[in-house]
């Protein structure tokens, strides 16, 4: 029995049973001085005395020496801790609902604040250039491709605005959302190019919530991979593959047929560097693979504990 | 020729875009903007005598929002379009207004070529949209028609499939966690299953939700 455990006995039993034991104390004080009294003060006649005076006093094995007696304190003591560790419990998953609460706020307003403030700024530089360009010379050429790239831009800046918002926006943490938005993105980026697009998605688990920029991750580096695909691929067909697994496992693949790249060479680029670094920060396995016939971007997440939350109440 | 061209009327509240969009229909060949307001509240009362071909309404303006507004215009002139311009692109909103009456809907973000041509649709009984709602109406309108589940039942477990809680459900639809929990218990007896993920999966299969 390890000194921990002796001593949280020895210190339950005094608490619990301090009262008796004065009460002892006292029996004891009031045989020494009866015994004072009487002329008889040694211990030797104490005894005698105590069980002439105080009867009926029989030895006994004191209650606190009995195993049963140990395991009956024990008992208590663990259920006292039970009992505590419940109220802490209760305590750290309350504190937990406030924080999500108040990040769920924060996130939200915050989304709002940046699609209101930001968002209907850009709109206005939109417009305002669509005005421009009319009222420019059909001729001066030069000025129409400024003003063009101006709209292209501010198109680009509108879109990675409603990104931003989209993966601050707490209701979008679901993996339901993000099969959603990176479909929508995938047929967006190619619609007006030759390459025929195909998506399937296979959800087989629901409910599944990402933590905080999970999504935003995994968008982003398929952000990276479509751009470099429409950019440098030269592809016809690209297939586009969101599937889940009844383990828990979940798998994204992007294949094209394009003409490939040299990985080692290309290594090098900021583009494929980052889209690793987002796999590594939420713990999934990135693998490219490319060569003349094509190139596959495949992103495994495994359901490790705390990797994302399986919600399940019922 | 102003006599052929569309009467349009502008209601939004930006005054940048107001005017923007009234230089850039004004410019077009085929439409004059007649009047322009700032809310809905400020154009109920001209509207009768400013006779729009179409109107060009916002969502989010000062007093009566865009959405509430539809039903009152759509009374007040039954001949007129309206199309909705707008940055709020989710699936609520959007099914909103067209339930209420919009004839198009598109977001700002569009080139403005593109509303002059949705104006032009329009006035031939066409139901202009940019892609992206016309992506989330044909989303909403391939579920099941035949669903045992109600409107909000419906609702609840969209919101459970998107990994949301009780409480949370109940803070969106403006109803107490005890609702939302027997709308659950009715969802589970409903579609015969014990679990939140069975639910999601038999509604899904289904096209429930």
């Amino acid at each position: 029995m390890s000194l921990k455990l002796l001593f949280v006995y020895f210190f339950l039993l005094s608490i619990i049973y301090f009262p008796f034991m004065i009460a002892l104390k006292q029996r004891w004080a009031c045989a020494q001085e009866l015994a004072f009294l009487s002329g008889i003060v040694t211990t030797k006649y104490i005894k005698m005395i105590m069980s002439a005076v105080l009867l009926p006093l029989t030895l006994f094995k004191h209650f606190y020496s009995k195993t049963s007696f140990f395991f009956f304190v024990m008992g208590q003591y663990i259920i006292f801790r039970y009992i505590l560790a419940g109220k802490n419990s209760r305590k750290i998953k309350l504190i937990r609902k406030i924080r999500k609460q108040q990040e769920y706020k924060v996130r939200k307003e915050t989304a709002e604040d940046l699609h209101d403030g930001l968002g209907n700024k850009l709109i206005r530089i939109q417009l305002l250039t669509d005005m421009l360009l009319t009222r420019t010379s059909p001729v001066d050429q030069e000025k129409i491709t400024l003003i063009e790239k101006i709209r292209k831009n501010t198109d680009d800046l509108y879109a990675t605005t409603k990104d931003l918002v989209w993966m601050l926006d707490p209701e979008n943490d679901s993996f339901e959302q993000l099969g959603n938005r990176l479909k929508n993105f995938v047929e967006d980026a190619f619609r007006g190019t030759t390459v025929l697009v195909r998506t399937v998605t296979s959800l087989n688990i629901n409910g599944i919530s990402f933590p905080l920029m999970f999504n935003k991750n995994i968008l982003l580096i398929f952000q990276e991979a479509i751009s470099n695909c429409i950019k440098y691929a030269g592809a016809k067909n690209v297939l586009f593959i969101i599937k889940s697994y009844e383990n828990g496992t979940i798998l994204f693949l992007l294949k094209d047929n394009g003409k490939g790249f040299d990985l080692n060479y290309s290594q090098k680029g900021n583009g494929l560097n980052n889209m690793h670094e987002r796999a590594k920060r939420i713990n999934a396995k990135l693998n490219i693979f490319s060569n003349s016939s094509g190139t596959s971007v495949i992103l495994k997440i495994e359901p490790i504990k705390n990797q994302y939350k399986y919600d399940d109440q019922y | 020729m102003t006599s052929t061209k569309f009467r349009i009327v502008i209601i939004e509240d930006d005054h940048t875009l107001r005017d923007g969009y009234a230089y850039l229909i004004n410019n077009s060949p085929s439409s004059v903007v007649v009047a322009s307001y700032c809310s809905f509240d400020h154009a109920k009362n001209n509207l009768s005598k400013d006779r729009p071909d179409v109107i060009l309404l916002d969502i989010q303006l000062p007093g009566t929002n865009g959405i509430d507004a539809l039903p009152a215009l759509k009374k007040l002139l039954p001949d007129t379009y309206v199309i909705v311009l707008t940055v709020y692109e989710s699936e609520k909103t959007i099914l909103h207004a067209l339930a209420n009456g919009a004839n198009g809907y598109f977001t700002k973000n569009n080139p403005f070529p593109k509303i002059i041509d949705a104006i032009q649709e329009v006035t031939q009984g066409g139901g202009p949209m940019s892609i992206n709602v016309a992506r989330t109406v044909i989303m909403s309108f391939q579920r099941n028609q035949n669903s045992p589940l109600t409107k909000r039942e419906t609702e609840v477990l969209i919101l459970r499939s998107q990994g949301k809680d009780r409480s949370q459900i109940a803070e969106e639809l403006f109803i107490e966690t005890e609702t939302v929990k027997t709308h659950i218990k009715n969802i589970y007896s409903k579609l015969n299953v014990n679990s939140r993920a069975d639910s999601i999966r038999v509604a899904r299969e289904n096209k429930f939700i």
